[in-house]
């Protein structure tokens, strides 16, 4: 919805509620005057006609074009006592003029000549018809209603875009804004004093985020260089150690801190990808072609499937092309493939890589249970403890699918076969 | 042989030397690049082992300055920078290997020679260690004055242990080295074993002063 829509919507709703209130008021207000005024005329016309009783006088003929009509009777002491000798009310007439019933008002009043004699008199004169006078006013504050939105949603659309065009401008630009390429500067002129400060906020914000992400990525790089060259002189000094004479337990004991020297660095390594794949820093993209990755990467580690003595069978569909950095594309499949690789079984162990067009899939035999689906891709989760393992390859595979947008989803059947599948 | 060793890390400039004079190459170190130009103004290498982070910027300057200068010197890239773009900006000024660090010093050892070997075209191209002789242009091996009757994978074997004789190595290291490659049925781990296993036979009966030790599992050592 945009900023238009919403305030024209609310101010409909708002308008919508506050007419409503007004036409209802109006209409009582309408109604009491008139009643008002037909009470004054009926009033005027009863004082004429008792008077004129009073002093004998003959009184108005009822067919007298007033549309007014009376009725005079006498009355016992006994209706006197109990009836008002006052009273006002609505009632429908049938008006003999206009061969019609009419809503009119009626006044009912009872007095008493000189000779102690009561007498009711009853006067009626025709008044508004009420459900006439709700609809007019309802009709026409519907249309005032309908007029005043459409003005609203004229001005507004004209009013906003016109003053709000330093708003949109700086949109676009933040659009437009990527951290990992160079921006061109805010060019955003303007006079309201809101939109200035937004503006410089924002560039302010922006050029401390690239900052930021700059040191970063040099924070990254330089400790990428500076841990590896320590492990490199250990190892290098336990391998000189390993070439002078030394009992083979000796040289056991030292190829083993090599062993685990060299898992440090992997680990360093697999670390480092992994803030560089969160801080953006793989943008460009290019097709990869999903099919031949997988064959490629079965080829570089057919070493490892040979060593843990697990069958590999690759099953392809066409020639996915999927839209990715060719190194994350890489690492995205062979840590899939390691994965499958090392936690699968001791003997007979098997491998089955399907590659379809909106999908790949690596299904592998392994630990007779199922992983816990909410931690599998958490970073360091490992299971059973596999020496190989850095307990960072699926952490990988998370993190380049939440940057392109895949789904990545772990199966278990009751088979044992562990399936992790990648889908667009 | 001379080598410059080109590194501004003290600690694994001192490894890399004491290594490489225990194979009895002369070293000289430069820390900077400055330094290393004026050592290759005045003085010629056989081998030039360079780091591309120096404190007074990029080894690849180096490069091009050798390159300008019409210098021959093989020269090998170390770089804790495991990045394509180096490796490829290396290669492309003229270098001949690239090894990322952290190495094992004896793929080192192994990337000197094969480097230094490829630099003396017209001179001797025949390894000689003890009795044992390989001509690598002939693929042929000689005990002695008999000629060693070895398979294709035999060969490999033998050949990726003496470029790094004295030093140790990892089981998982020698297959992945001298794996085919293309995918064979006979590629297996098991096949490698085996082949290493013939090797040894055949160089006991042919009566080697070589000798390929198993150490204690992890690897194996040709002394």
């Amino acid at each position: 919805m945009t900023l238009t829509t919403r305030i024209i919507r609310r101010v409909s709703a708002i308008l919508f509620v506050v007419l409503t209130l007004w036409s209802v008021l109006f209409y009582a207000v309408m109604e009491e005057e008139i009643i008002d005024e037909v009470d004054d005329a009926i009033d005027l016309y009863t004082e004429n006609v008792i008077t004129r009783y009073l002093a004998g006088k003959e009184l108005p003929s009822v067919d007298n074009g007033t549309n007014n009509s009376y009725h005079l009777v006498e009355v016992t002491d006994e209706y006197a006592r109990t009836h008002p000798h006052l009273s006002y009310t609505d009632e429908m007439r049938y008006i003999a003029d206009k061969k019609e019933t009419e809503p009119a008002r009626v006044l009912k009043t009872i007095f008493r000549t000189e000779n102690g004699q009561w007498h009711e008199l009853t006067v009626a004169t025709p008044t508004i018809e009420k459900r006439d006078l709700m609809e007019a006013v309802a009709y026409w504050v519907l249309g005032l209603y309908l007029a005043v939105v459409l003005t609203i949603i004229v001005v507004n659309a004209w009013v906003i875009r016109r003053s709000m065009r330093p708003l949109y401008r700086l949109l676009g630009w933040l659009d437009r804004y990527n951290i990992n390429e160079h921006t061109e500067a805010l060019e955003n002129p303007t006079k309201v004093t809101e939109f200035r400060t937004l503006n410089e906020t924002i560039q302010r914000f922006s050029q401390r985020n690239q900052e930021l992400f700059e040191q970063q990525k040099r924070f990254i790089g330089d400790a990428s260089h500076e841990l590896q060259t320590p492990i490199a002189i250990c190892q290098n000094r336990l391998e000189m150690l390993c070439d002078s004479d030394m009992t083979e337990e000796q040289m056991g004991e030292i190829f083993k801190t090599i062993q685990t020297l060299e898992h440090m660095s992997e680990l360093n390594r697999s670390l480092l990808f992994l803030s560089k794949i969160d801080n953006g820093q793989f943008p460009d993209t290019m097709p990869v072609d999903m099919a031949s990755l997988a064959q490629q990467t079965q080829v570089e580690y057919r070493r490892m499937a040979s060593e843990k003595r697990v069958s590999v069978a690759i099953r392809a569909e066409g020639h996915p092309v999927w839209q990715m950095n060719p190194a994350l594309a890489k690492a995205l499949v062979q840590n899939l493939y390691r994965n499958a690789i090392i936690h699968n079984l001791d003997e007979g162990g098997e491998l089955h890589i399907y590659i379809g067009i909106e999908e790949i899939a690596f299904t592998n035999t392994g630990a007779p249970m199922a992983l816990d689906k909410e931690h599998v891709f958490d970073r360091f989760y490992k299971s059973g403890g596999k020496e190989r393992s850095t307990g960072l390859g699926l952490a990988i595979v998370k993190a380049i699918c939440d940057l392109y947008g895949l789904t990545v989803e772990y199966t278990y059947d009751e088979e044992g076969r562990h399936t992790f599948a990648v889908r667009i | 042989m001379k080598i410059l060793l080109v590194e501004d890390e003290p600690a694994l400039q001192e490894v890399v030397r004491r290594s490489l004079e225990k194979e009895r190459y002369v070293v000289e170190v430069a820390d900077t690049c400055i330094a290393a130009m004026r050592k290759v103004n005045a003085y010629a290498y056989d081998c030039i082992l360079l780091d591309i982070m120096l404190p007074d910027g990029s080894g690849l300057q180096l490069l091009e300055h050798l390159k300008k200068m019409q210098k021959q010197e093989s020269v090998i890239i170390i770089s804790a920078k495991d990045s394509l773009d180096d490796k490829v900006a290396g290669l492309e000024l003229g270098a001949d290997d690239y090894l990322p660090k952290p190495f094992h010093l004896a793929e080192l050892h192994a990337r000197i020679r094969s480097v230094i070997r490829r630099g003396q075209r017209s001179g001797e191209m025949e390894i000689v260690v003890g009795n044992l002789t390989i001509d690598p242009d002939k693929h042929r091996v000689r005990v002695g004055e008999e000629v060693l009757d070895l398979g294709r994978k035999e060969y490999d074997i033998l050949l990726y242990f003496v470029n790094r004789r004295g030093h140790l190595v990892k089981k998982e290291v020698l297959a992945e080295a001298v794996w085919g490659d293309d995918i064979d049925q006979a590629d297996s781990f098991d096949f490698i074993y085996a082949q290493l296993k013939n090797l040894r036979r055949k160089l006991t009966a042919a009566g080697a002063e070589v000798e390929i030790k198993t150490v204690y599992g992890f690897g194996y050592k040709l002394i």
